[in-house]
């Protein structure tokens, strides 16, 4: 078997000599095998490989000269004396080029044929070409931008409302059908052609085809990828995000389950907005009992209930701590909220959940984003929201609402503490402060001072550097409450917040923080009474609304 | 850092925002007061050559931002010659980095960047460049041109600025290996921006004067190379900015009279310096985050201690030749030893080490250089094998805010002790 990394790569070639191709696209458990080989900032596919071929090494891997962390890749398996190819691949699509693929191509030709004695055959090549998948037809979602793995493009298919294209950079290998050429360098000459006219990956100097991957009056909706530490398609997501004006969600895969939890949240959203389009509801809700509905918010660090009545009045709420137990937590929240009111559980007609916990949730009659909810919630609570501000335990959000409340847009923080509550408890810790001590210990600062690092491990050397130069802690609090409101508000990069702006979640409680908040906004911000229930409370809306419609 | 720097620096961030042109106009001002600064105050500390060079890079980015109608927006690796003998402004990444760095005004245009979804795990030298013309406080370039050495960063970043000031742009594709058909490739590439450049400006390249620069060139890379020569038996006091200040003569102004000025001073001043007397010596990999006060502290004229040079500034230094300028810049590219293969550029470190007799070597991982960092474990397993002790060092060479300055000051002393304790 020959194993391959880039749809450049001349997997007809191959099959000219009987040999069998498949898409390298490994997701180990974790990426550890590769920290002794290479350094950790390099982009993670190019460490998966790494990490894998350490256990699975018999084939031979055919590599592209494509990008600076896989040259450094293919420098590391020839250290390890890994049976390994590299190909030149040129960057210029045009004439030059092609005459440079196409002698690359006949190289190769001749090596195997040399390395292997076997003979190429240019019938076994021809019949190569017509294995095509055909792609599905009508609406459909595309996924965009860098490669993935094989099981997260199984769930998204699972799981999209609407058919998915694989568009990713190595889910677009298609070719034509060779000309009936003799001249063996004639017909290489033609499968440079071909393989470098595929639409173009991001390294590649002419990007025109790219267009046409978005200019389809069929795409609905677009997941773009990203792989962490790989630069290239950031760059085409940030063109994109201006200029499509259909539903479009980044999600960073690390070719490990790390992070899953966030994705999911993400693409829930996004197929939530997707379904929104299509305008079908498949909920099944069980019809109405008894008249309240209970909304579950299963945040990270807290857990929050709310009961509505038929009037859309809060009957009652709580807020606890998580603790590990997910659903025991729901439950106790739950309980304690039913109690409050005075109800027993045959009261509620529907539950809907929300918030990372959300799908364990077994007594749910539905999930749905926190992203939806915190917009359905803080709508409300106040119909003139246009922006809501949410910063919970371990992420941050800023989601933009249409006048109905409807999700226009959202942002989230990526996998780093900045800009959360996290961020702030162990900037706490290092002040020796608790966290109540230090929400009040901000509004009395003095000075003004600058954290400048943006990463908590850094920023907690930089806090403890200030203490020893003698600096106030209600000062260095202060520039540590402004550092988590830039890191926040800088989420929606270019796009305009428009007023009137709430915040919601825990941190929302923290005085300084909104202070500095409403700073960098320039204007006052508006707080609900009880800021970490306002997902929990669009959930029981929702479960209203829905229980309602039937 | 000085207050007045930082001041400076929080003014240029603000005006970013508000009024780009106001942001401009500042730090043209601030350029122009440390011109006459060194002029009228320079530094004593500081060798002729290494108070000439910091001039002439002043001016070089000066001129670049006062005429941008003459000015090309290029990469530290473009060949500059046709630009050279057209007199077109080459403004390149590195330079008006470091230089907005200095300035104390990074930390803007990198968020700038970052805001506008250039992504954070990018290079900061890279992000800075990209955050100073998406917030349009550069005036647009006549056009942009780009190797793709030595790195990927090239390619998205210079398309981008193309794309944004809606100007000409051109990518040189760099194969990793040279053969005849690859210079061919190369050069045909090289002929193709010349003539791209010719229809921007309306101007007609004299060949004449392209062969004269190449000539210039090759007197400059022989005062060069007599330098390093004489440098293995040489101490010369030195700093930290001096060796990123290098980088203009030995690359994008490589060529002109000032940079071979530049290295005839640069000569004068080695033949005058003092016999290496047990100094410990170091080589450094890739940039230098010379803004960092603990790293200044530990190098800056330290009479026990030499930087000779980083590898940036080695990484090609043979004569070209001036009779056939397009097969020649082609060659510069193809054998710089920061292309291809990263053995390429470990030989060259290995070589450089043993002939400027290196205690030591720092391996440099700047935040967001895959080039570099990929190749950490090995390039230091083949210089420790060669009995050379080496330093990996992650950091970021123009980002203040992205690196944990306390860890990064105790490793590089703890080396420096190691080394030291040895002798």
């Amino acid at each position: 078997m020959i194993r391959y990394v880039c749809k450049y790569t001349p997997v007809e070639l191959f099959a000219g000599f009987d040999e069998e191709t498949a898409l390298y696209n490994p997701m180990p458990e974790n990426l550890d095998a590769a920290d002794g080989l290479t350094h950790r900032n390099m982009c993670s596919y190019s460490r998966a490989l790494l990490a894998a071929r350490t256990g699975d090494d018999a084939d031979v891997l055919i590599l592209t000269d494509c990008c600076d962390s896989i040259r450094r890749a293919w420098d590391v398996l020839r250290s390890l004396d890994q049976p390994t190819e590299m190909l030149l691949l040129p960057r210029r699509q045009e004439e030059c080029g092609r005459e440079i693929y196409k002698n690359e191509l006949l190289r190769l030709l001749r090596d195997w044929e040399k390395q292997t004695g076997k003979t190429f055959n240019c019938r076994a090549f021809r019949s190569a070409f017509n294995r095509l998948d055909a792609l599905p037809e009508g609406h459909y979602v595309a996924v965009m931008g860098a490669r993935l793995g094989d099981a997260l493009l199984e769930d998204i298919r699972k799981k999209s409302p609407l058919p998915v294209r694989n568009n990713t950079c190595t889910g677009l290998r298609r070719l034509g059908v060779p000309p009936e050429v003799d001249d063996l360098e004639d017909l290489m000459d033609w499968y440079a052609g071909e393989l470098l006219a595929q639409p173009a990956c991001m390294r590649m100097t002419d990007l025109n085809s790219r267009r046409a991957l978005t200019e389809d009056p069929n795409l609905r909706g677009v997941i773009y990828n990203t792989v962490n530490f790989c630069d290239f398609y950031g760059f085409e997501y940030a063109t994109l995000h201006d200029r499509l004006n259909i539903p479009m969600v980044k999600i960073e895969t690390d070719y490990t389950s790390q992070g899953a939890a966030q994705m999911s949240t993400r693409l829930g959203a996004f197929y939530e907005e997707i379904k929104e389009l299509i305008k079908t509801h498949p909920v099944s809700i069980r019809q109405s009992r008894a008249g309240y509905y209970a909304g579950i918010d299963s945040g990270s660090t807290t857990t929050n209930a709310v009961i509505l009545d038929q009037e859309k009045r809060i009957i009652s709420s709580c807020t606890l701590l998580t603790g590990v137990q997910i659903v025991e937590s729901a439950q106790q929240a739950l309980e304690q909220a039913l109690r409050k009111a005075n109800l027993h559980h045959q009261q509620i007609s529907s539950t809907v959940s929300t918030g990372y916990g959300r799908a364990g949730i077994t007594f749910r009659d539905r999930d749905v984003t926190e992203i939806t909810c915190h917009a359905r919630g803080a709508h409300f609570l106040n119909p003139a929201v246009r922006t809501v501000i949410d910063i919970g335990g371990q992420d941050s959000k800023i989601i933009l609402l249409n006048g109905d409340g409807s999700v226009r847009d959202f942002m989230m923080n990526d996998k780093c503490a900045a800009g959360t509550g996290r961020f702030l408890e162990m900037m706490a810790q290092s002040l020796g402060l608790t966290i109540e001590e230090m929400a009040l210990r901000g509004l009395q600062a003095r000075e003004n001072i600058t954290i400048s690092s943006m990463c908590s491990v850094f920023a907690q050397s930089e806090v403890v550097s200030l203490i020893a130069s003698g600096k106030r802690v209600e000062d260095i609090v202060q520039g540590l409450n402004r550092s988590v409101a830039a890191k926040v508000t800088a989420l929606a990069g270019r796009r305009k917040l428009e007023r009137e702006w709430m915040m919601t979640g825990g941190v929302a409680r923290n005085p300084g923080v909104v202070a500095a908040v409403e700073e960098r906004l320039g204007g006052n911000v508006l707080l609900p009474e009880e800021p970490e229930i306002c997902g929990a409370l669009g959930a029981a809306l929702i479960a209203l609304e829905e229980s309602e419609r039937g | 850092m000085n207050k007045v720097i930082e001041k400076f620096g929080a003014m240029v961030g603000q005006f970013t925002l508000t009024s780009p042109r106001k942001a401009l106009s500042l730090l043209k001002v601030g350029y122009k007061v440390s011109s006459f600064q060194m002029k009228s105050l320079p530094d004593n500390r500081l060798l002729p050559s290494q108070q000439y060079v910091a001039n002439m890079n002043n001016r070089t980015i000066l001129r670049s931002l006062q005429r941008p109608e003459r000015c090309a927006m290029v990469n530290l690796f473009f060949p500059c010659e046709v630009l050279h003998a057209m007199h077109i402004l080459p403004m390149f990444t590195e330079g008006l980095a470091g230089y907005l760095n200095g300035a104390n005004s990074e930390g803007a245009f990198i968020g700038y960047a970052e805001n506008s979804g250039v992504p954070q795990t990018f290079c900061s030298y890279h992000k800075t460049l990209l955050g100073a013309a998406l917030s349009d406080v550069l005036e647009p370039p006549r056009f942009v041109a780009n190797t793709s050495l030595a790195c990927d960063a090239n390619l998205s970043t210079f398309r981008t600025i193309a794309a944004h000031y809606q100007v000409p742009h051109f990518v040189v594709d760099v194969p990793g290996v040279c053969t005849a058909e690859t210079i061919a490739y190369v050069a045909g590439q090289l002929e193709d921006v010349t003539h791209m450049i010719e229809e921007v400006m309306g101007e007609k390249l004299e060949e004449d004067r392209l062969v004269e620069v190449m000539r210039s060139e090759n007197r400059s890379l022989r005062m060069y190379r007599e330098h390093l020569h004489l440098l293995a038996g040489k101490y010369m006091p030195s700093n930290l900015t001096t060796e990123m200040h290098k980088l203009f003569p030995t690359h994008v102004s490589l060529g002109t009279s000032e940079a071979e000025e530049y290295f005839r001073l640069l000569l004068e001043d080695t033949n005058a310096a003092v016999s290496s007397h047990g100094e410990t010596r170091l080589l450094w990999v890739h940039t230098i985050p010379s803004w960092q006060d603990s790293m200044r502290e530990l190098f800056n004229f330290n009479t026990q201690r030499q930087l000779l040079a980083c590898d940036l500034n080695f990484d090609y230094v043979d004569d070209v030749d001036a009779s056939h300028p397009y097969e020649a810049m082609a060659k510069r590219l193809l054998l710089n030893s920061f292309n291809g293969s990263g053995e390429n550029r470990a030989v060259r470190l290995l070589e450089m080490a043993r002939e400027l007799k290196a205690d030591g070597v720092i391996y440099f991982c700047h935040w967001g250089c895959k080039q570099t960092l990929g190749n950490a474990h090995l390039m230091s397993a083949a210089l420790e094998q060669a009995g050379i002790p080496v330093l990996v060092l992650d950091g970021d060479g123009c980002d203040r805010k992205n690196i944990n300055d306390g860890q990064m000051s105790t490793r590089m002393q703890a080396f420096l002790e190691m080394l030291e304790g040895r002798s």
